[in-house]
């Protein structure tokens, strides 16, 4: 298992570096000339030259790339134009909102998705097996941003049970808390919920026939056993694949959700610094939410193996 | 179905030839999907959007931009089906107007990402080794950039309108589809009619392009319709973001960022460009389910 992780681990390097190139690359392409913007409207040529060799932009872009790599990997991610703060504690600040609202999303989506998944499975052709792939036909087809807008007509104009948009931290009232969650938290996991429960049934549909759960029941274990024990353990393998690559998916969706209800965090961050043109800011997101998303596949694959000694053995040879 | 190989008075065949052609793979696929519930539903959903773009001109009651100063955000009824925005401009004609947007943008995108994505799948799966290596990392590094964000970038870099929107969905249709075709490629490259092309003395350009890739093509087309789902809501999101289409064009994303605003006073403003919207991307999940079914009988069973 070591081995395997080590050499998971080898193959981040490459896509890692291709995308600081690739992010680096992108900041280079946007138009105008940050020392121009940092020397003032009306600076001087002189000034602005000034500037430009201080910032090391007169120098050679691939020179430029491995002095900014430098930085990036210390941790220096440089300072936003706007507050002259500096971007990691910015961004610090910022994520533990996001991560709130991905890691929220993904547990309703868990606690949704699967136990239906599982009992439409089981009760194939049923009026609920019907009802549950019809819930996520419709659910994988309506855009988050108009259910956010429903739920507001919903809670807000309609009924007035919750407050349209902000944060309250967990730490200083969980209760208000959750009222705060609860709309950006459905709004993002819906269709999270969706891909869940189609996945889980397909993999359970895939399981239920094979001779090791018949073993099981000839064993004479009960019913909840031979499903929870023997099946879902299996199929849920596949599903773990589908559960990281949403998380990932949830991160940057977040973005959209942040948008609707005012919640303070990087998406919201990043849209309001691409307004601001704070590139900074836009590029330490970028960097952020890549890093974790690649860090969240490479837990996944290794979940995988983990779970399935077979894939792990497979890839070692 | 066909009556192939069965003698009949005058038949000229000899019994060796089909009477009557039998239809080729894909009119049987066609004719599959029309008998398959989701195919239709799909299909009917998209013929109605896109007789809604191709006909906007004679359909929509109003000029999409015209503004009826005094008719600002009201409610539907009988002039204004579906009411007006805050410059009380027609909701419907807007609507209308808008699904040229969406399908153009899924048009575009699904064009550029599967040229691109098909053509460097074949490659990969064909000439294989330290290409398909260098192919494949650049797509995973692709992959690893959440869609959304590169469309924040990209807005940064060409600024925001409805072209920068179908850049960023086209490029981040490329991975999926150079490795649907890659792995394709890779499960026919083995099969005998291969080795009897190259023995014929075909080219490898032509084995790749003309023998292999035709038989990979049905998987790509379930993703065609998951792709141009994906780049419909993506163009929208944009939009909502203030990324995409710009006022006054009626992109549903931007009407729905607007009406964000006046909910409390105008729901319906926030309802129908969603709900138009919801049926393009609902149409399409359909399609591309019935396509599966339809392409891939095995899996349809588990379905």
């Amino acid at each position: 298992m070591a081995s395997y992780i080590a050499r998971r681990l080898l193959q981040l390097v490459p896509v890692l570096l291709l995308a600081s190139i690739v992010i680096f690359g992108l900041m280079r392409l946007i138009p105008g000339d940050p020392a121009q913007v940092l020397a003032g409207e009306d600076a001087s040529p002189e000034r602005i030259q000034e500037v430009r060799v201080r910032l090391g932009l007169d120098q050679p872009l691939p020179m430029q790339y491995v002095v900014w790599l430098g930085r990036v990997l210390q941790g220096d991610l440089g300072e936003s134009v706007i507050s002259g703060q500096s971007v990691a504690t910015i961004l610090s600040q910022k994520l533990p909102a996001t991560a709130e609202l991905a890691v929220g999303a993904l547990l309703l989506a868990l606690v949704v998705g699967i136990p239906l998944g599982v009992t439409a499975a089981l009760r194939r052709g049923s009026g609920l097996d019907l009802a549950v792939t019809a819930y996520t036909s419709i659910v994988l087809g309506i855009p988050n941003f108009w259910l956010g807008l429903l739920l507001i007509i919903v809670f807000v104009v309609m009924l007035n049970w919750l407050p349209p948009g902000g944060r309250v931290p967990f730490t200083e009232n969980p209760l208000e808390a959750i009222k705060y969650l609860l709309m950006p938290v459905l709004t993002l996991s819906i269709r999270a919920s969706g891909i869940f429960i189609r996945f889980t049934r397909t993999a359970m549909l895939e399981v239920l026939p094979e001779d090791y759960v018949r073993t099981a029941r000839a064993k004479g274990l009960t019913e909840s056993a031979v499903v929870l024990r023997h099946a879902l353990r299996c199929a849920l393998i596949p599903v773990v694949t589908i559960v990281g690559l949403e998380f990932g998916r949830l991160l940057a969706g977040a973005v959209i959700a942040e948008q609707i209800f005012a919640w303070p965090g990087v998406g919201r961050l990043i849209i309001q610094s691409v307004g601001q043109r704070d590139y900074a800011i836009v590029q330490g997101v970028l960097l952020l939410l890549v890093a974790v998303f690649v860090l969240i596949n490479l837990l996944t694959d290794l979940m995988y193996g983990f779970l399935d000694p077979r894939i792990r053995l497979a890839r070692g040879r | 179905m066909s009556t192939a190989g069965i003698q009949v008075p005058g038949d000229q065949t000899h019994g060796f030839l089909p009477e009557r052609k039998a239809d080729s793979p894909w009119v049987a696929a066609g004719k599959r999907l029309l008998r398959n519930r989701a195919g239709v539903i799909g299909l009917a959903g998209l013929s109605i959007l896109l007789i809604a773009a191709l006909g906007a001109d004679w359909l929509a009651p109003f000029d999409p931009l015209a503004q009826h100063a005094r008719d600002r955000l009201l409610p539907p009824g009988p002039v204004y089906w579906l009411g007006t925005d805050e410059l009380g401009r027609d909701l419907l004609s807007r609507i209308i107007y808008g699904a040229r947007i969406s399908l153009s943008v899924g048009l575009i995108s699904v064009v550029l990402g599967g040229a691109v994505g098909t053509v460097t799948g074949v490659v990969a799966g064909y000439w294989g080794k330290n290409l398909d290596a260098v192919i494949m990392r650049v797509w995973d590094t692709l992959l690893a950039f959440p869609t959304i964000l590169l469309g924040v970038v990209l807005a940064a870099i060409m600024g925001p309108g409805v072209v920068t929107a179908a850049v960023a969905v086209g490029i981040n249709n490329i991975p999926t589809f150079s490795r649907l075709t890659r792995a394709g490629v890779l499960a026919e490259k083995e099969k005998d009619y291969v080795t009897a092309a190259r023995t014929l003395g075909a080219s490898d350009w032509r084995i790749a392009f003309r023998h292999i890739f035709p038989n990979c093509i049905p998987p790509l087309l379930v993703q065609l319709a998951l792709a141009m789902a994906f780049a419909a809501l993506l163009e929208a999101s944009l939009s909502f973001l203030g990324l995409g289409a710009q006022p006054p064009e009626p992109s549903w994303g931007s009407m729905l960022s607007k009406a964000q605003g006046f909910l409390r006073i105008s729901p319906w403003f926030g309802i129908f460009p969603g709900l138009a919207l919801a049926i393009l991307l609902i149409s399409l999940n359909f399609l591309s389910d019935a396509l599966r079914d339809v392409l891939d009988p095995r899996r349809a069973s588990l379905d």
